[in-house]
């Protein structure tokens, strides 16, 4: 299963942090994941918002990347600060 | 070097005191602790959201890298997540150095960092409902000053 976190404003705006889902065998990219992911939560858009950092296994990635079953992947929005 | 970022209370006296007491040999420590502001009785509750373990990795290698770059002899990072009321201690940090001004200036720069690039959600609640705050812009400028 891989796991999927939503920090911040956008977890208001999935109404949900976290939703752990067996990735399909034809999803395995972070752009797949994103458009598949947005469907599965009907939340248009929510993640293919540009400001949003990608995390996968805690590492920030910064372009069309793998994403395995096992992954924990993280979307974060811009940060706040302390 | 002692980075504890918890949803616990602390006592910021306390911490100084035990600062100072481990570390004798030096010149200087510079504290700077930021608390809840209650912005005219328009904020309740601040709550900080962390990713657990990329939010703590972030601030040990930035700590590590302003302890070389300061020759800091010791530091001490306490940060809040959670909820929080006004009044409280968000943030403390501790510096300890040979002399005074690479302790000002250690506290200063890592303040920076934790305002604007350290990994934290802010939320806060009140008379006018919740919001999502983001770093000002003058916050993004004092941090600028930082760079080559």
């Amino acid at each position: 299963m891989a796991k999927f976190l939503f920090f911040g404003r956008l977890a208001d705006r999935v109404g949900r942090n976290k939703v752990e889902l067996d990735l399909p065998p034809h999803i395995q990219t972070t752009s797949a994941v994103i458009r598949w992911l947005e469907a599965y939560l009907d939340t248009p858009n929510a993640l293919s918002d540009p400001s949003l950092k990608i995390m996968i296994n805690q590492e920030f990635i910064h372009q069309n990347g793998p994403v395995h079953n096992s992954d924990e992947v993280g979307f974060l929005p811009p940060v706040g600060g302390g | 070097m002692d980075i504890r970022i918890t949803d616990t209370p602390f006592e910021p006296g306390t911490e100084l005191n035990a600062f100072s007491t481990a570390n004798p040999q030096a010149g200087a420590i510079a504290s700077f602790l930021g608390q809840v502001r209650d912005e005219d009785g328009a904020v309740n509750t601040l709550s900080l959201e962390i990713y657990p373990g990329v939010t703590e990795k972030g601030i040990q290698a930035r700590a590590k890298q302003a302890m070389q770059q300061f020759r800091l002899s010791d530091l001490c990072i306490i940060h809040r997540h959670g909820d929080m009321s006004v009044g409280e201690p968000i943030v403390l940090v501790l510096t300890a150095a040979k002399h005074r001004r690479d302790a000002f200036l250690a506290c200063d720069y890592l303040m920076d960092y934790l305002k604007t690039e350290a990994i934290f959600w802010k939320k806060q609640t009140g008379q006018d409902g919740t919001q999502w705050i983001e770093p000002r812009p003058d916050d993004y400028q004092d941090a600028k000053r930082w760079r080559p």
